[in-house]
């Protein structure tokens, strides 16, 4: 009887510390909490880097209810006149496949060796586009590029 | 030497299920997932060929179903991942192998990390051989953007493991001393 309570207590250390790590991973215990269905307005800039430095869409002020990287990028489809489509990737969580026509979508021409990355106020997000948070006034920066 | 209590095919089955069922049922919460862990078990209980036949069978019919089957060359690496798996389990399962005991859990707590670790560090070298140009500063870039879904999948393989890896090993594996189990070693002996 004593072996299954022991047992029991290592299984609850060894998952209290694991249940512990992934509510730290995903920002549970941070103060100003990940909301992500605030409102927010931002900048939305989309480069074509295989097209040159002139083949850029800048929008000055997207509102989005979702306030992600994703998020500000799929408000931006009416102003824009661009679609947008994403899959799952196996690792990495939401991978932005195609924007505007450019990418690996089934319609889409696609540039050998690029892909769509995104900063916010030109530091690299690190995190999947959709779970990234943005606040008013960020620069959000999509950019289909062979530089990674 | 297999290590399972019921029939290699019952066991098969349930740890296909558990595998099959398990990713597609948390599709949506990446890097928790089933495979490794029935990977691991099947590895565990079963003779080394059947636990690979599991472990293929669970992921191509799994990736068939979510429709993720030849749309990219990385399944290359993520198959060969979980294969890679199987074969060090199967080469180490006598060291890890242990009875209901703390010990045990403890084992299984540090295999899911090992194995997790192992398993990332093979397919972002995948991500980075199929997706980036081939420069040691990308192979760095890659690992460093691949930190934050690595330390979720170990945190969630120390879960996995424990949680349903643990018991299930325990209810299935024989008994060293079971008298069923010593009475047909020594028939094989003979």
């Amino acid at each position: 009887m004593s072996e299954v309570r022991n047992v029991i207590i290592a299984v609850l250390i060894v998952n209290s510390l694991a249940i512990g790590g992934i509510l730290y991973e995903i920002g549970y215990f941070d103060e100003d909490e990940s909301d992500i269905s605030t409102i927010v307005t931002a900048k939305l800039v989309i480069k074509f880097k295989n097209l040159g430095e002139n083949d850029t869409l800048t929008f000055e002020s997207i509102t989005t209810s979702e306030s992600t990287a994703y998020g500000i990028l799929l408000g931006g489809q009416t102003q824009g006149s661009y679609s947008v489509t994403a899959t799952t990737h196996y690792e990495f969580g939401l991978f932005v496949e195609s924007i505007a026509g450019w990418g690996t979508c089934g319609n889409c021409q696609d540039e050998d060796g690029f892909y769509w990355l995104y900063s916010v106020n030109d530091n690299d997000g690190g995190v999947a586009a959709n779970r990234k948070v943005i606040r008013d006034g960020d620069v959000v920066e999509w950019n289909y590029t062979d530089e990674y | 030497m297999v290590e399972t209590r019921l029939p290699i095919l019952t066991t098969s089955i349930m740890l296909f299920a558990l595998g099959f069922l398990g990713r597609i049922a948390l599709h949506d919460y990446h890097n928790f997932e089933t495979i490794m862990v029935s990977v691991f078990l099947a590895s565990m209980l079963l003779p080394a060929s059947v636990a690979m036949t599991v472990t293929l069978s669970m992921i191509v019919l799994s990736d068939m179903y979510l429709g993720y089957f030849g749309a990219s060359k990385i399944i290359i690496f993520t198959y060969t991942g979980f294969l890679i798996v199987s074969m060090i389990t199967s080469g180490f399962q006598h060291i890890i192998r242990g009875e209901f005991k703390p010990g045990t859990v403890y084992k299984f707590t540090a295999s899911g990390l090992i194995f997790a670790t192992i398993y990332d560090t093979w397919t972002n070298f995948g991500v980075f051989w199929l997706s980036y140009a081939h420069t040691p500063e990308n192979l760095v870039l890659v690992y460093i953007l691949g930190l934050p879904f690595m330390i979720y999948h170990l945190l969630s393989s120390i879960i996995t493991f424990t949680v349903l890896g643990f018991p299930i090993y325990c209810a299935l594996s024989s008994k060293a001393n079971d008298p069923q189990i010593l009475n047909q070693r020594k028939e094989l002996e003979i």
